[in-house]
């Protein structure tokens, strides 16, 4: 299915990491931009959404139930109809088709993205695909996150076949040490703010600033380049990611990694300098060409906090969160929001203390699932809100009333802003 | 083959949010539609129904891969043309029949009034405001995407061959 419009035309060059791993998905020896390739997925997650009347399908039989991951992240804990009917039929197609890997409410619940980092069900090399928009946070584990419709999850559940049009890549190589309050999340702030829009774009990072990131550091970065219009994420297989899964206990964790090739074509190749960041802000209702410096914005008082999504829901975010709270309390008039990524992660903040130090300062921790992020279950922001989130976009409405205006940033800087009630960085409260 | 209909103005990143929110993701598509056609998309233009035609800048869908595109063909969209276009919701148009362009490499945005009459003329490549004369040109997507998405789509198709049904 390579386009035949540009096959051949040009002289062949290296492939970049995204190229690659797409070559080897669709079994062609190469692919460049422009091309669209048919692909076999290895590895599928379908979340409660897919059981969804209106949005989902039935599917009469599925080409590799090996491959299919079954989350229930949206719609958890289901609080009405449809919400309920969705997570009854998911478990009998769980049933049905005897899939190994599904997350329930319960013990094992949690954000799609959050599991699949932790449990490490993408290896290097692979390509996995979901019908939600931040499936690229699999790039930190040197892997291709493609996010996909409804009605492709449907197709390529049941022909175990997709197809991806590829785009051109851009190549940040990010270097040095970022100072205190400075996290992934102002490094994508800075990269929305400064270089805009993204659209199809593969987005791969590399350097010195990369090396030193823990691979949940590098989801939260990963995950946000769904809100550049980046199509897909990826981050080196180094010894950091070979680490992470020998402690999940996989064997050969360097297996399928993918390196580019030195020839590799870039369209774009730039450096940031992570000590010259700061902490940052995006205004509302967007975050292209919409970030400010935090110690830039004003005097924004705010009523709602939040800390959590696929992006920024990992136990170091309770962590820090928790150690910007601690001894204080959560301004009058704000109510401060914690969900967890997952209710492994919860259980651990639990054990190591992180929960009571943030209800004791006043937040409210939550389980694990998508919630204020997409505006979903009860904690959503009303009319004439103003929110600071380090949940992953900021659309109007997106949080729920679109009279709500929501301030994207990191987490120290929520946590900041919710004992400040105001939105100001952690340099500021500490 | 030619869609004729009123020129709506948008400008870049133009989400998903707008086009179905989440308050809406739940109903029927009926309802769905009705409240694109009720409200302002993005606060600055109203849906007519009358195959209105998007003209947009960067990212247009960008966003939640929820089924907007779905609910813009149920609105009466005629057609979406923008400087780009989210993957996701491109993948919404060729699954669900919504007809979606990108100009051409250099082009600019069409000028037109909201309202303003115009036609995408599908085999010359150009988006033309028939009050102006003014044009621009359409960039090609692989030819397989939109003979799928200007043949109504690949959902009818999966379908009519027994491999989904819709919930």
């Amino acid at each position: 299915m390579t386009s035949p419009a540009t096959r051949g035309v040009v002289q062949p060059v290296g492939m970049t990491i995204a190229e690659k791993i797409l070559a080897r998905a669709s079994g062609t020896r190469r692919v460049q931009p422009g091309d669209v390739v048919e692909v076999e997925p290895d590895v599928l997650v379908l979340l409660d959404g897919n059981f969804m009347k209106g949005i989902g399908f039935e599917l009469p039989r599925v080409a590799f139930p090996e491959r299919i991951v079954v989350v229930f992240d949206h719609f958890v804990p289901a609080r009405a109809t449809p919400a309920t009917e969705a997570l009854a039929r998911g478990r009998e197609f769980v049933a049905r088709f005897g899939i190994d890997r599904f997350h329930d409410v319960g013990p094992d619940q949690g954000i799609s993205h959050q599991l699949v980092c932790d449990l490490g069900y993408v290896r290097p090399g692979q390509l996995i695909v979901s019908m939600d928009s931040h499936t690229c946070a699999a790039g930190s584990m040197n892997a291709l996150g493609g996010a996909l419709g409804p009605v492709d999850m449907a197709e390529v559940a049941v022909l175990g076949r997709t197809w991806f049009r590829c785009g051109p890549t851009v190549r940040y190589e990010l270097s040095g040490v970022p100072g205190p309050g400075v996290a992934p999340k102002d490094v994508f702030l800075e990269i929305a703010g400064r270089f805009g829009d993204h659209t199809l774009a593969n987005l791969e990072f590399v350097g010195s600033g990369v090396a030193a990131w823990s691979v949940q550091q590098r989801k939260a970065l990963a995950t946000m380049c769904a809100e550049l219009g980046a199509q897909f994420a990826v981050f080196p297989s180094d010894e950091v990611l070979a680490a992470h899964l020998a402690a999940l206990g996989i064997d050969d964790p360097d297996r399928g990694s993918v390196e580019p090739d030195p020839d590799a074509r870039y369209e774009a190749d730039r450096q940031i300098e992570l000590a010259a960041l700061e902490p940052m802000v995006a205004l509302p209702h967007g975050v292209i060409n919409n970030t400010l410096p935090a110690k830039s914005v004003g005097a924004v008082p705010v009523t709602r906090c939040f800390v959590g999504s696929c992006a920024n829901g990992t136990l170091s975010d309770l962590q820090e969160a928790a150690e910007i709270v601690n001894g204080r309390r959560i301004a009058t008039g704000v109510t401060f929001i914690v969900t967890p990524g997952s209710e492994a992660i919860h259980r651990r903040a639990v054990d190591l203390g992180y929960v009571k130090t943030l209800a004791d300062a006043g937040a409210v921790v939550t389980t694990a699932s998508c919630g204020s992020c997409a505006g979903l279950g009860s904690e959503v922001a009303g009319a004439g809100e103003r929110v600071v989130s380090s949940s992953t976009r900021n659309y109007r409405g997106r949080m729920g009333s679109p009279d709500a205006q929501v301030y994207l940033a990191s987490t120290a800087t929520v946590a900041a802003s919710a004992v400040a009630g105001r939105i100001v960085s952690a340099l500021e409260v500490n | 083959m030619k869609i004729r209909g009123p020129a709506r103005i948008l400008g870049d990143e133009v989400s998903t949010e707008l086009m179905l929110p989440i308050s809406a993701l739940l109903l029927p598509l009926e309802e769905q539609a009705e409240r694109l056609l009720g409200g302002a998309m993005a606060g600055e233009v109203s849906i007519s129904g009358d195959d209105d035609i998007l003209l947009a800048g960067t990212g247009f869908g960008v966003g939640s891969a929820r089924p907007a595109a779905r609910v813009l063909r149920a609105a009466g969209v005629g057609a979406v043309v923008a400087l780009s276009v989210s993957q996701t919701f491109l993948r919404g148009a060729v699954n669900y029949g919504l007809a979606c362009f990108e100009y051409a490499a250099g082009e600019t945005v069409l000028a037109a009034a909201d309202g303003a009459s115009v036609v995408v003329d599908i085999a010359a490549r150009v988006v033309r405001n028939v009050d102006t004369g003014d044009a621009r040109h359409l960039g090609s997507f692989p030819g397989t995407l939109e003979a799928a998405m200007l043949g109504g789509g690949t959902l009818d198709r999966l379908v009519a061959e027994g491999l989904v049904r819709p919930l």
